[in-house]
């Protein structure tokens, strides 16, 4: 009998229990409407997160935490432009090296260069600083740490050098964020002519020759008397095999001499070949500067905590940290990112840097030289600066022995720690320490990790911030928490059921939100994408330009941003991203009409800044270009049908796959015949786009806010080595392509960049589509909860308020980029009317308020 | 006994050792790699070079296979090590890593899988406890109203895709009747003590019963045919001509004898507890062990998705070895050969 019982009841009771245990869950509003939640905004992840050390991690989801807790030299405003962060003040400079013969003074050369280019260029010296080598190196008074120049003949090689400096001009619009840039791209042809000019006086050969003037420092160095020195061979007698061959047979053997010779005299002398080697190959060098003045007083997390150290016996003991963010700090991350034994995904933000310089005098102020002038690297100065005092060799060899890691002996030669336990094993990539607005919560002052990958992520505010102008954003937000146990498919019912505050909104999620807008708010914004199709330039039905165009004409973009992006989007025309300076607005294609009532007229004289959608036109260019209409219906040209697939790599049902099939359907009626295939995009990107196997395909390019457009258009990128799968190849772009990145000033910059737009939208590589907004959606419960201060800035309780400051009250919230969103078009209603989104953003009263919340007028 | 135990054991080692090669072949060869070219510009064409010789991806196959299953291993002992002495398993000790996000593969999964225990177990509570009575009541009550009820509803329960069923319940208790269940707890709110377990037993059940719903109509049809062969059997009717009462007959004679081909099934209770429900865990938001494989199979982070595939079919041979032993401590006929 209790067989029976047992069998039945068991079920019953583990079932009432299961519902029982309901009656204990607080229902969603409760979640949504608690005070728990009065001061937290939570976010839900799509993945987990895994590392919070920046140099550690790749992922959008780290960076998404570690953007609050870490902080940056300068920042990218909304249009993503340059902002000072802990940098107080930073100009770009220039310093020019010119090397010097061994019987050249110094002075006299400094006085030839004054005379000649003292009339051409008054204000931009910061005046001349002649080093020898080892000063160079040793870099009095600033001192190096990361030295590049020459590794390991550092000794041997010892010429002259003179250093000049050019000094920017003042910043032209008054503004606070503005970088003052001295990098002039022209300044070695401008030194070569001077010194030209000067002839003989400067004492320099017309032609640098690397060899002779290493020779003669060699002989100069190791007291050799002077050896006769071949001449340079000419022009026309370099022609000639034989006379080349003689002439290097004549400077082995001298090398051999000035080898032997120096030997005698000091034996184990570097060999003259060897020496040569590390000889500068140009005469004038260019070494772009980043000098930089950091602000005083920004406080690390840990300022004032105990940190397990060792003392100087290899004894383990606490000390109290007192630690302000200064220019070290910044030394150290360039040098524990470039570390080999780190292997830091972002090992290459080092590559171009030369030498980082510290001021004895001054711990906030330091220049960054780079190796060659490459203007995108200022860019790399927006990465998160991290706290040297936690990575010193003591603290991680205290932390390796605590992990049974530790040297055997204390003061082992042989033992590092960062082999011993690598960095990312460290606690820091749990617990980081930076001195941002949010800081890792502690667990009752535990020293176990908070949190591990997959589990929710609190970061508390930091009361220590130093930034007078964000701080009040955070003011009354006590905690961020960052929830990665959703996945993709539970993010829109938690927010939709409160559990989170904030979600980026996809393309098909905008209806279903647009009915809750009495619970949530939507914010648009343009972002770094933008969607095309691209046309394969070396097949053979799309090398014709006049193809590309008629193809263009018959692309109804208008429908595809009202029906794919339900309207939230910007017609774009040309390769960049609109949000950005470097999208040339005023471009107009250069077309002119062929038939109907604007015949022989251009795009200009008729008043259009866009491909319009117009198939009458697009066929008179298709029978021009040679297809004429089949009897099938389908165009042909000697022969060969119009016929061909349009490849995709995201599925029919997705965005992409509607543009293709809204496109198709319009080339269908201009007679040609084109297929739809959608692809798995590993295989697309691989096998079709990189391999340059495709005749259409359609695509969106994210991110990358800068102007180096050469892996997409440059022809030197063609894939597989780089994007440019299209085969697009204009010498006139390639050469813009190449100067802007030469280009400092971003006043030069921009007009340059428009030039490449116009050269590339002219060509019609791709049909350019829209820049879809970005939108996110915030709980309406989040504006709830106003706080009412009494006179001494306390809170005291808190009242129900409407919108009525968006932008402060937004941006008080969010990670970076949905800040930025928010900032740029406050409080855009739905449906979308993206003329009215210019009209606000640009109304005084959101002018007002950006002014009030950033404590300075907003961007035009 | 002992003897028949030993050769198992061998056999298992043998099995294993195949499915370990055929396993990392398998993976190994489907196309693409964790590694591929992606379309970004901005990318450093010599980092997943680099991360394909730190992985040791460009050896020839039978090293990788040593060195894999060498690290495999090591980290098992490593972890029993650490469970053994503290209970943590943040110790910096483990060499087998995921390829995508560096984390330790063996702790992991370990921590994930008790993440996902508290599921599988309720879930199959649920079904082993569940499916016994109904299908008890179906076969005595055969032909009546509530047989065939039953039997509708199991058949509406096997057919419904469970995903399908899950999403509805979300909808139906979140967005209409307004309870949280998404999540292993309910998110952004502090919740402690016995609020705090229930709250996550509530978290657990939903998924839980839904998971066990299916198996609770599969399972109860093979009890309702058990106990139908049984009860028309001859000793059954000889029990009853002896007088017994009903429940003795049922539950004692027929119910024991009906039971055995159940204890076959327990076989696949081991690696499903390790191993969950990928399902239910993508769609309640489970950061347990099902997602984490889930997501590395579609990122082909062959470390974790072969480990884990090791450790399931471990636990597959070991619950048939388990079951079959059951089988003959319950069942006096069946002799060890």
């Amino acid at each position: 009998m209790w067989i029976k019982i047992f069998l039945f009841a068991t079920p019953a009771t583990f079932l009432a229990l299961l519902c029982f245990s309901v009656v204990f869950v607080p229902s969603t509003i409760e979640v949504a409407r608690s005070d728990y939640r009065i001061d937290r905004l939570v976010f839900s992840h799509n993945g987990d997160v895994n590392s919070m050390n920046p140099y550690l991690s790749t992922t959008t989801t780290d960076s998404d935490v570690y953007t609050h807790i870490f902080e940056s030299l300068i920042d990218l405003d909304e249009y993503y432009r340059y902002k000072y962060k802990t940098a107080r003040s930073m100009r770009v400079c220039e310093d020019v090296v010119v090397l010097l013969d061994p019987d050249q003074d110094p002075a006299t050369l400094r006085n030839t260069l004054e005379v000649a280019l003292g009339n051409d260029l008054p204000d931009i010296f910061d005046g001349f600083r002649a080093y020898d080598h080892e000063e160079f190196q040793s870099g009095s008074p600033l001192m190096y740490i990361n030295d590049g120049l020459s590794a390991g003949a550092a000794e041997a090689l010892a010429p002259n050098y003179l250093v000049f400096r050019l000094r920017p001009a003042p910043a032209r619009r008054l503004g606070e964020n503005e970088i003052p840039t001295a990098v002039d791209a022209q300044i070695i042809s401008r030194i070569e002519s001077a010194l030209e000019q000067a002839g003989g006086r400067s004492g320099f050969a017309k032609q640098y020759d690397a060899r002779h003037c290493a020779a003669r420092w060699y002989m100069h160095h190791n007291g050799i008397a002077d050896m006769e020195l071949p001449a340079p061979l000419s022009q026309e007698v370099s022609k000639d095999p034989a006379t080349v061959k003689a002439f290097e047979e004549q400077w082995t053997g001298i090398s051999k001499a000035l080898s032997t010779e120096a030997n005698a005299r000091y034996p184990g002398v570097m060999a003259f070949d060897a020496y040569l080697a590390t000889f500068p190959q140009q005469r004038i060098g260019e070494y772009p500067v980043v000098d930089i003045h950091m602000r005083e007083g920004i406080k690390w997390h840990d300022y004032g905590q105990k940190l397990e150290t060792l003392d100087d016996k290899g004894r383990p003991i606490d000390i109290v940290v007192k630690e302000f963010l200064d220019a070290r700090d910044v030394a150290f991350t360039f040098q524990f990112v470039g570390d080999p034994i780190v292997r830091s995904p972002r090992s290459s933000l080092t590559e171009l840097v030369l030498q980082m310089r510290l001021d004895p005098s001054d711990p906030l102020h330091f220049e960054i030289v780079y190796r060659e002038p490459y203007s995108p690297a200022v860019s790399d100065l927006t990465y998160s600066i991290l706290p040297e005092h936690r990575f010193s060799d003591k603290v991680w060899t205290r932390e390796a022995m605590r992990k049974g890691k530790g040297p055997v002996v204390y003061g082992d030669q042989s033992y590092n720690p960062r082999e011993a336990l690598p960095a990312d094993r460290l606690d820091f990539a749990m617990m980081p320490v930076g001195t941002g607005p949010f800081k890792m919560a502690r667990l009752n002052g535990d020293s176990l990790p908070p949190w591990r990958a997959g589990e929710l992520i609190t970061l508390e505010r930091n009361e220590d911030y130093w930034d007078p102008v964000e701080m009040p954003q955070y003011r009354y937000m006590d905690f961020m928490i960052f929830d990665a146990q959703l996945g993709q498919e539970t993010s829109t019912i938690a927010f939709s059921s409160g559990s989170t505050d904030v979600k980026t909104v996809t393309v098909s999620e905008l209806d279903q939100f647009a009915r809750q807008q009495d619970d949530l708010y939507m914010y648009s914004r343009l972002a770094l994408t933008y969607e095309y199709l691209a046309f394969n330039m070396e097949s053979e039905f799309f090398n014709d330009k006049r193809v590309r165009q008629a193809l263009t004409l018959a692309v109804d973009v208008d429908a595809i941003l009202k029906y794919v992006y339900g309207g939230r989007g910007v017609r774009i025309s040309g390769p960049v991203y609109p949000i950005l300076d470097y999208y040339h607005w005023d471009y107009v294609p250069d077309y002119t009409y062929r038939q109907g009532k604007h015949a022989g007229k251009t795009f200009k004289e008729v008043g259009l800044k866009y491909y319009p959608y117009d198939l009458d036109e697009a066929k008179a260019l298709l029978d021009e270009a040679g297809w004429k209409m089949g009897s099938d219906g389908i165009r042909q040209k000697n022969g060969k049908k119009f016929e061909f697939a349009l490849l995709d790599g995201t599925g029919e049902t997705s965005p992409r796959g509607k543009i293709a099939t809204l496109a198709i359907e319009n080339w269908r009626r201009l007679g040609l015949n084109v297929k739809f295939e959608s692809k798995n995009f590993q295989i697309f990107v691989k096998e079709h786009a990189l391999a340059r196997k495709f005749d259409m395909l359609v695509l969106g390019w994210q991110g990358g806010g800068d102007y180096d457009m050469r892996q997409l258009w440059h022809s030197s990128f063609l894939s597989p080595r780089g994007m440019n799968f299209c085969a697009y190849q204009s010498a006139e772009a390639d050469k813009l392509m190449e100067d802007i990145l030469r280009e400092y000033d971003n006043d030069k910059i921009v007009p340059m960049s428009h030039r490449i737009f116009d050269l590339i939208a002219d060509d019609c590589p791709y049909i350019f589509l829209v820049s879809p907004l970005g939108t996110a959606a915030v709980d309406r419960h989040f504006y709830w909860n106003k706080p009412q201060l009494d006179g001494n800035g306390n809170v005291i309780g808190r009242t129900p308020h409407s919108l009525v400051d968006p932008v402060a009250m937004v941006s008080k919230v969010g990670p970076r980029n949905f800040l930025y969103q928010w900032k740029r078009s406050p409080d855009i209603e739905f449906p979308h009317d993206p003329a009215r989104d210019v009209e606000r953003v640009n109304s005084d009263e959101a002018r007002a308020l950006y002014r009030k919340v950033y404590g300075v007028d907003a961007p035009r | 006994m002992f003897a028949y135990i030993l050769r198992r054991l061998f056999q298992m080692v043998i099995t294993l050792f195949v499915i370990a090669v055929l396993g990392f072949v398998i993976v190994h060869s489907a196309p693409g790699s964790p590694f591929e070219d992606t379309l970004d510009p901005k990318a450093n064409p010599t980092a997943n070079l680099m991360k394909i010789k730190q992985h040791k991806l460009d050896r020839p196959l039978y090293e990788q296979f040593i060195t894999f299953y060498g690290e495999m291993f090591r980290d098992f002992g490593v972890l029993i090590g650490d469970v053994a002495s503290d209970g943590s398993i943040d110790s910096a000790d483990y060499v087998l890593k995921s390829y995508k996000t560096n984390d330790p593969v063996v702790p992991t999964m370990f921590r994930r899988a008790l993440i996902t225990l508290p599921l599988v177990i309720i879930s199959l509570l649920i079904m082993w406890t569940l499916a016994f009575p109904v299908g008890i009541y179906s076969a005595m009550r055969r032909g009546s109203l509530g047989d065939r009820s039953i039997t509708l509803l199991s058949y509406a329960l096997i057919s419904i895709p469970s995903f399908w069923l899950a999403l509805l319940v979300i909808r139906f208790l979140t967005e209409d009747v307004g309870i949280p269940i998404v999540g292993a707890q309910t998110l952004s709110v502090e919740l402690d003590g016995v609020q705090g377990f229930m709250d996550g037993l509530w978290h657990a059940a939903i998924p839980g019963i839904i998971a066990g719903l299916a198996g609770i109509a599969v399972m109860s049809r093979y009890v309702k045919g058990q106990m139908l062969e049984v009860l028309s059997a001859d000793y059954v009717r000889t029990a009853r001509a002896k007088g017994l009462d009903q429940d003795s007959v049922n539950y004692k004679h027929a119910l024991r004898n009906a039971s055995l081909p159940f204890i076959t099934m327990l076989a696949g209770i081991l690696p499903m507890l390790f191993s969950g429900s990928v399902v239910m865990e993508s769609i309640y938001g489970w950061p347990g062990l099902g997602r984490w494989i889930y997501g590395a199979t579609m990122t082909k982070d062959y470390s974790i998705v072969i480990a884990t595939l090791f450790v399931t079919s471990a636990l597959t041979l070991v619950g048939m070895l388990i079951s079959d032993i059951l089988l003959v401590v319950a069942d006096p006929r069946i002799k060890l050969g």
